[in-house]
């Protein structure tokens, strides 16, 4: 007797666990582990290579007029007193650089100094905006994963994802970013993301009156920028910094940083 | 308990019965209170229940599949929809900032409508500027979200010297405003503004000695 209650205790319990532990197996692979095998299982689709924008900033037709930043700045509705681009004037002397940008040169250049002004051996204007690195560190330093490439190689920041860390600023070897006051997230130069996706061109290339600055796709051997991505005697900033950008910079004189 | 549970079941078990629930009151943890519960269940639909010799690991299998279930749960909970769907980033955030409007319409938004201007324009010295350089932004009329009466130009001296202006820096070879000449040779009072004799769509030909 003591046998037989035994058994079927046995066999009750099994039942009971086998049901038991189908539920929970029948949960865990109800949900997100049956996506993450899958996702692992699948192969992701390769897709044709699309355009591959690139930038060139020609120092050389640079006037200084900063038209570039104004429109920026009414384009991306920039806060007062940052900039997403920039104009720099350097003022080579026999005694050093002289380096100015009132207030990222958004209404021009100033007269100089009349003491820098005699000295000056050389001078030019730089401008400056993020380079859109294909190695860039603001996206390997951004702990949410906030900061990305797009397709095209556009470094753009998720507004809705960024937890305004700073990280990224900081990391930025060009100085591209900022801490937008309004949003408390990020903000940086997209290359007019949103122009450009509706085929248009970045609101600073548009206005700029000189050509200066030139946008398009390398890939493209028909145009200016392809020809010259392609063939063009230009420098990077900062290559030492190994970063890699789609910012180029034609005639760029050894003294900028 | 259970560890003084014997090996061959022939040999006397726990105690059954009141003696049983009379050793487990004297249990005080939450499992004990939990499984004497349990047992009371058994007991009152008709059966017995014995404790498994290795309930233990079994406990400690089903913490781990809730403690994984709940990790998934959570994860996916947390993870926004388009994450990972082209790289480490929300997908529908690119898809996000296209929303943005354009401010600046560009020549070409221009050229379709304003062909008067547009002829002026494009044989002169400025016919590598933006309109909107000038005559401000006008994406949203271009676009057509806003009706537009006038196309303001700022006419002081200072809008034209921003680029034509001498400063260290800009190119000798782009043209610039020769102070001296316009004030001395030329006598321009300093009130007059450039496009009183220079039209601004092409500032090479000049209007006429108008001072």
């Amino acid at each position: 007797m003591q046998k037989d209650r035994l058994a079927n205790q046995g066999r009750r319990r099994f039942l009971v666990r086998a049901a038991a532990g189908g539920a929970v197996a029948g949960l865990v692979w109800n949900t997100p582990l049956a996506k993450l095998l899958a996702a692992v299982v699948t192969e992701s689709e390769q897709e044709a290579p699309g355009p591959a924008y690139g930038f060139i900033v020609n120092i050389d037709r640079c006037i200084g007029c900063g038209k570039c930043v104004e429109a920026c700045s009414i384009e991306n509705n920039v806060p007062e007193g940052y900039v997403r681009t920039w104009v720099e004037r350097y003022v080579v002397t026999d005694k050093g650089v002289h380096v100015d940008s009132p207030r990222g040169a958004i209404d021009g250049f100033e007269g100089l100094d009349d003491e820098i002004k005699r000295d000056a051996r050389q001078a030019f204007f730089v401008p400056k905006l993020c380079n859109h690195c294909l190695e860039a560190p603001c996206i390997q330093v951004c702990p949410v994963g906030a900061t990305f490439h797009a397709p095209g190689g556009f470094v753009l920041v998720d507004p809705e994802h960024c937890i305004g860390c700073g990280y990224c600023i900081q990391a930025c070897p060009y100085g591209a970013r900022f801490k937008n006051p309004e949003t408390h997230v990020a903000d940086k130069c997209t290359w007019c993301y949103h122009r450009v996706s509706r085929g248009g061109l970045p609101a600073c290339v548009e206005v700029c009156p000189t050509q200066a600055r030139l946008f398009g796709d390398v890939r493209d051997q028909t145009s200016d920028i392809g020809k010259i991505y392609t063939y063009g005697n230009w420098s990077h900033l900062k290559p030492e910094m190994h970063t890699e950008g789609m910012c180029m910079y034609l005639g760029l004189p050894r003294e900028v940083v | 308990m259970y560890r003084s549970l014997p090996r061959d079941l022939d040999l006397p078990g726990p105690p059954d019965g009141p003696e049983r629930l009379a050793t487990m009151t004297e249990q005080s943890s939450f499992f004990d209170f939990c499984k004497r519960g349990a047992e009371k269940g058994a007991q009152a639909a008709g059966f017995t229940c014995d404790p498994s010799p290795r309930s233990h690991v079994y406990r400690l299998v089903l913490l781990l599949a809730v403690a994984g279930w709940a990790f998934f749960w959570v994860k996916d909970w947390m993870v926004p929809e388009s994450w990972d769907a082209a790289g480490w980033y929300r997908a529908a955030a690119a898809e996000e900032l296209t929303d943005q409007h354009d401010t600046f319409g560009g020549n070409v938004s221009c050229s379709g409508c304003h062909r008067e201007w547009m002829g002026e324009f494009n044989g002169g010295g400025h016919s590598a500027l933006s309109c909107e350089s000038c005559h401000g932004p006008f994406g949203a009329h271009a676009n057509g979200l806003q009706r537009t009466a006038e196309a303001p130009v700022d006419s002081s001296r200072q809008a034209c010297l921003r680029c034509h202006g001498t400063t260290p820096g800009r190119n000798t070879g782009f043209p610039r405003f020769n102070e001296s000449f316009h004030r001395d040779s030329l006598r321009v009072p300093e009130d007059r503004s450039c496009m009183d004799c220079h039209a601004p769509h092409d500032p090479t030909y000049q209007t006429g000695w108008g001072f």
